[in-house]
């Protein structure tokens, strides 16, 4: 809907603005003003009052500053000692003397009306006052002395005394905690003090006070006369000439503890608003009222000045505002309207290139823009319409230009392309049919091709002609037509019909039919081989990275013995659900997918033995299709492993076998034997208990970590259990689940967690000596590995017997080594004997002979005259006797000592020795004729003192038996026999019946009578002793009267010692 | 000059009389000071006990030393003579019935001047005697001057 207003459109744009600004300014002005003065009304009464309560509270807080300065003036002088100490004495001269000159400077510092102190019964002890200040000497001291006195602590606050109004500070005068009084300081709070305040915030007070707050009069009647004192209303300040009646009521409430407010109207038409208030004194005790009033008029009044010079300020402000606008208004608005106008003009003018410009960005910027737009748009229209004009004058040049490249193409095509009717002739064929059907074109062109259709697919293709004829379109219709040769072809047909005219296309598929039956053909041998495979095959499909059981070979299904048509449609997850733990999903998915092949044993075990084995094949059968072919080779693979567990068996018992013979430490070939066992057969521990009578004792467990299992077990009982039902049955027993075993009665056993269990006697002979435990924490069959087990058994139970006969024999060997010693000690301690024996026999045995020998001859010689030749004769004798004793002594010793003393090897020259030997007796027998033959160079290995003495033996007794010759012919010689020297020494001496050869080298054994031949019968016996010592034998060969030759041989290096 | 003394260590009496007797024989006129053990052997060199009154000044010009000796024997002798400094180069002979190599050594290693076994028959035992006494008595100029101080 539209107003019309027909003065309106006539006046001008710039009119009309100018007007509008005007109005919305000034009605803003008036509105401004009239809430302004609302407002302000408002804000002065709301402001009067709250400078009312803020008047009264800086009146409260003036109060407390003057009870907070006289509490610490009382205080100041209350610690003066010097005031204490007068206090105390009550010397009031003093105290006046002390007091007056501070009372003067405080009065004028801080306008103290009295200094008074009090004694600590309540009496006054002293007034210090002002000339103008009558105090009243009775009245007792306020109640603020009295909580000052009881509570002994400072106190201040307002008082009243009978004529007026004062704040007072009390302290007590305390001497060593001994409270002798008060100090009283009193401020004068009074009219002055009003008018000060008035003077300082320029409202009115006025002061009500009464001594009984209960019953306060405050209130006058009617008339201009402030109220004279009274016995209630004794006290009145009023700083305001023109009092305000009061109503009871108000007094009333003022004194129930509410300030209120109160808006007045005076008789002179001033407006006043009045705070009457409760006047509190020490102890929020009500002394009085406390009226303070301000005039609102004259705040009014104030703010009226105010308004009106901020109404003049505003118009002037809006006046400046539309003078700028209306000067604003020319560039903003009217020059871009009127630049539009001018733009419109010249396109009207034929101008289409006219464009608005120098548009600012406001809305009559859009609006030129907009309007450039539609300029732009009308232009592109007119350019669509000659471009469509141009294309229909092509369109009509190529259609017949089309005309002649459809016949080109027609031609041309590769497929067979012809125009027929429905009643079944060719109307038009391409060249293509030539080649394909062997006829012309002109033969084909107006033939009934029905004719050359094989008669098998007449009916077919009468029935596509039908429904052609129908108009319907016929594709892939499939039919046989004879060459001239009168062999067929395979057409493929596209075919469609307008009205009777049929237009088709063929293409000769003969080619593709003859390999797709060829295909099939090869599909059929390929599933024959399938079918008839050894190998179970699985095919899967992959869709969707879910590889989907898509069917099975027979042969699969004899493998499994399963019924694989249950799988179809699943994955291989859901199918075999073992596999989905295994790499074979994966294997199979990356066979499908990129075609790597794979081939693995797939071994499943149970309890360590395999159950099924499968050599696995997958290949790639087709995109994302995969088939996997297997050939069960479980047998093969449990023979082998047969073989491999074999084989560690058997290596387990060899080591075991070699440890044993190789080391008698039982323990170390025990540990082999459990490490074996545990290494072949894996179970969860194994250990062994050793027989010790009745009770089965816990000797070693492995793995060492499996111990704290078996602290609850540390020894089993013989027929208990199964360790002890294998020790009473002494065979192996095996126990598959010992939870469900009748055997197992010790309940620690199946709390240890074990489940299969094989106990394995130990024996030494017919007895058991043991038992190894073999457990396992899973069910585990032990008995198929009943051979290795046992025959591991039967090695540790020989390694047991032989660590025991090791022990007996070390034993046997320690008793022995003991005997040894002891035998050996007393042979050293019979030794030793022997050697004193053989000391004493050479000293003391000797000393008595010579004796005889001696003081026989003294006797021979002292009393010679005095012995006849008998006697003589006898001495002699006796002398002889003596003299043979010793010499036999001497031999005695010699051979004692050849028995004890040690050997010390070296390599001898014997023929050196026996030339120095002979020398000797050549000179100890000046008188005999020697021939010696010595052979040089033969050399022993021997004690060279000891050779000595042999040769010395040999050699005297050879000198002693050919004393009877007339030369004595001595030879010293050697003969190798046998690899060994035999050493000669031979006489031309008395010689010996050999019949006696036996008897010459026993001690004291002598072939020969003393008389014959002198000599103890001891030098052969020692000769013979050395030489055997030496490791060599001695042996004589001789004849009576024919010589004698004594052999002995020695060893002649070290080696054959 | 006073006589020489011979001292002569000997427990067997018989030995005793039969050396005292083979020494007058050949007139070996010195003074022949008899003692029965090794303790007084001791005492009479070091002029103690029963000896203490002897003048220390007068040593013997050879001691004839038995081995088996009764209380102190006579190797231990040899050695306390040996040790000390009155004493240390004074001849000592050792005669004994021994002819044990340990005993030889022994009296060597402590000290000897001679060792000679006493043979059983006597004109060996009479000449062994006489050579001994001849040789340390006559022949053998000793080191110990008079007061038997260097």
């Amino acid at each position: 809907m539209r107003i019309k207003f027909p003065i309106l459109s006539r006046i001008g744009l710039r009119t009309k603005l100018l007007a509008a600004v005007w109005g919305i300014v000034l009605s803003i002005i008036a509105l401004q003003s009239g809430l302004m003065v609302r407002t302000l009304r408002l804000n002065n009464r709301v402001a009067a009052e709250k400078s009312l309560f803020f008047l009264y509270d800086s009146l409260g807080d003036e109060v407390h500053v003057m009870e907070n300065a006289a509490a610490a003036l009382a205080v100041s002088l209350a610690d003066r000692s010097d005031l204490q100490a007068l206090v105390y004495q009550r010397d009031r001269q003093a105290l006046l003397d002390l007091l007056t000159p501070l009372f003067v400077t405080l009065r004028s510092d801080h306008n103290i009306s009295h200094l008074y102190i009090h004694q600590a019964d309540g009496t006054v002890l002293l007034r210090v006052h002002a000339p103008e200040f009558f105090g009243d000497p009775t009245l007792p001291y306020r109640p603020i002395g009295a909580v000052a006195l009881t509570e002994q602590r400072v106190v201040a606050g307002v008082e009243l005394d009978p004529d007026r109004l004062g704040v007072r500070g009390m302290a007590p005068i305390l001497f060593q905690e001994h409270l002798l009084g008060l100090v009283e300081v009193g401020l004068n709070y009074d009219r002055t003090f009003l008018q000060d305040l008035k003077r300082r915030t320029a409202a009115e007070y006025r002061v009500w006070l009464s001594l009984d707050a209960a019953a306060p009069t405050g209130l006058w009647p009617r008339g201009d006369e402030p109220p004279a004192p009274s016995p209630k209303l004794f006290h009145y300040a009023a700083t305001h000439a023109h009092p305000f009646p009061i109503s009871a009521p108000l007094y009333e409430q003022v004194i129930q503890e509410a300030a209120l407010t109160v808006q007045f109207v005076s008789a002179d038409g001033e407006s006043w608003a009045v705070l009457l208030a409760p006047l509190y004194g020490y102890g929020k005790r009500i002394l009085g009222v406390v009226e303070i009033a301000i005039s609102r008029t004259q705040a009014l009044r104030t703010l009226q000045r105010s308004l009106v010079s901020n109404l003049l300020f505003t118009g002037g402000l809006a006046l400046f505002t539309m003078i700028l606008l209306t000067l604003a208004i020319e560039p903003i608005v009217l020059q871009p309207v009127r630049r539009l106008h001018q733009v419109t003009q010249r396109r009207l003018a034929g101008d289409l290139d006219a464009r608005a410009e120098h548009l600012p960005r406001d809305e009559l910027g859009a609006l030129g823009e907009a309007f450039n737009q539609l300029g732009d748009r009308i232009n592109a229209l007119i350019d669509d319409l000659e471009q469509q004009i141009q294309i229909s004058r092509q369109a009509e040049a190529s259609l017949r230009v089309q005309s002649e490249q459809v016949d080109r193409f027609f031609t041309l095509a590769l497929d067979l392309l012809c125009i027929a009717n429905t009643e079944g002739y060719f109307l038009r064929v391409n060249p293509e049919w030539e080649k394909t059907l062997d006829y012309t074109v002109k033969d084909l062109n107006g033939c009934r091709f029905l004719d050359l259709v094989h008669p098998d697919d007449i009916p077919a293709t009468l029935q596509a002609i039908q429904d052609l004829a129908d108009s319907k379109e016929v594709l892939n219709f499939v039919n046989r037509y004879r060459r001239r040769d009168g062999s067929y072809r395979w057409l493929e047909w596209r075919s469609s019909s307008a009205g009777h005219l049929i237009y088709a296309a063929a293409r000769d598929i003969t080619g593709r039919i003859q390999s797709e039956a060829a295909l099939r053909e090869s599909e059929a041998r390929f599933r024959q081989i399938v079918e008839a495979s050894p190998m179970g095959m699985h095919m899967y499909r992959l869709e969707q990275n879910r590889l989907v059981f898509i069917g099975a070979n027979p042969a699969a299904e004899r493998i499994l013995g399963l019924d694989h048509t249950q799988f179809i449609g699943k994955t291989i997850e859901e199918a075999f659900p073992p596999l989905a733990q295994t790499e074979v999903p994966m294997r199979y998915r990356l066979a499908a997918r990129e075609g790597i092949a794979w081939k693995a044993d797939q071994i499943d075990y149970q309890d360590e033995q395999i159950r099924g084995a499968f050599e696995v094949y997958a290949f790639q059968t087709g995109p994302e299709q995969m088939t996997a072919m297997f050939l069960d080779i479980t047998e093969r693979k449990q023979t082998e492993q047969k073989i491999l567990q074999r084989t560690a068996e058997l290596a387990t018992l060899n080591a075991l076998a070699r440890e044993i013979s190789a080391s008698l430490a039982l323990q170390h070939t025990l540990s082999v034997a459990l490490k074996g066992l545990i290494e072949v057969i894996h179970p969860s521990l194994t250990f062994l208990f050793m027989r010790e009578g009745d009770r089965l004792k816990l000797q070693q467990i492995l793995p060492p970590e499996a111990e704290k299992r078996l602290i609850e077990i540390p020894e089993h009982r013989v027929g208990e259990c199964i360790c002890g039902l294998a020790v009473i049955q002494k065979k192996a027993l095996y126990s598959r689940n010992i939870m469900h075993d009748a055997r197992c009665t010790w309940e620690e056993c199946k709390k240890a967690g074990i489940i299969s269990f094989a106990a394995l006697p130990l024996y030494d002979g017919e007895e058991v000596t043991g038992v190894i435990g073999v457990a396992a924490d899973q069910e585990r069959d032990f008995e198929t590995r009943a051979e290795f087990l046992e025959t591991l058994a039967s090695h540790v139970s020989v390694a047991l017997v032989n660590a025991r006969l090791f022990e007996t024999v070390q034993r046997y060997a320690a008793e022995l080594e003991q005997r040894v010693q002891e035998r050996t000690a007393q042979l050293e301690l019979a030794n030793r004997e022997l050697e004193a024996f053989a000391y004493s026999v050479s000293h003391d045995l000797r000393a008595p002979l010579r004796a005889i020998d001696g003081f026989s001859q003294a006797l021979e010689e002292d009393c010679g005259d005095q012995i006849d030749a008998t006697g003589q004769g006898y001495i002699r004798r006796i002398r002889n006797a003596a003299q043979r004793m010793g010499e036999l002594i001497d031999g005695l010793l010699q051979l004692s000592r050849i028995t004890r003393g040690e050997l010390n090897y070296e390599r001898v020259n014997l023929s050196a020795l026996t030339t120095e030997i002979a020398t000797e007796l050549e000179h100890a027998h000046p008188q005999r004729r020697f021939e010696w033959q010595i052979t040089p160079g033969v050399y022993a290995w021997g004690d060279r003192r000891m050779l000595r003495a042999a040769l010395e033996n040999l050699l005297d007794n050879a000198v002693k038996f050919t004393i009877h010759r007339e030369y004595a012919r001595i030879e010293f010689g050697c003969v190798q026999s046998a690899g060994e020297q035999a050493i000669y020494i031979r006489d031309n001496g008395a010689g010996f019946d050999m019949a006696y050869a036996d008897k010459l080298f026993g001690a004291f054994q002598r072939l020969h009578t003393a008389g014959e031949f002198p000599g103890s019968g001891i030098g052969l016996a020692t000769v013979q002793r050395i030489i055997h010592r030496h490791g060599g034998r001695i042996w004589a060969e001789g004849q009576v009267d024919r010589g004698a030759t004594f052999w002995f041989t020695l060893p002649q290096m070290e080696q054959e010692i | 000059m006073k006589d020489k003394i011979i001292l002569l260590v000997e427990d067997d009496p018989d030995d005793e009389a039969l050396t005292l007797r083979v020494l007058q024989k050949n007139h070996i006129a010195n003074r022949i000071v008899v003692v029965h053990d090794g303790a007084e052997a001791l005492d009479y060199l070091f002029c103690r006990g029963s000896y203490s009154h002897r003048d220390p000044q007068e040593m013997p010009q050879v001691v004839l030393l038995d081995l088996k000796l009764p209380k102190v024997g006579g190797l231990e002798v040899l050695q306390q003579i040996r040790a000390d400094k009155r004493t240390c180069l004074l001849p000592v002979v050792i005669l004994t019935s021994s002819k044990e190599e340990q005993d030889i050594l022994s009296s060597y290693r402590l000290g000897a001047n001679s060792f000679v076994r006493k043979p059983v028959k006597f004109e060996d035992f009479a000449e062994a005697v006489r050579q001994v006494g001849l040789y340390w008595l006559l022949l053998n100029e000793p080191a110990i001057c008079k007061g038997g101080q260097e």
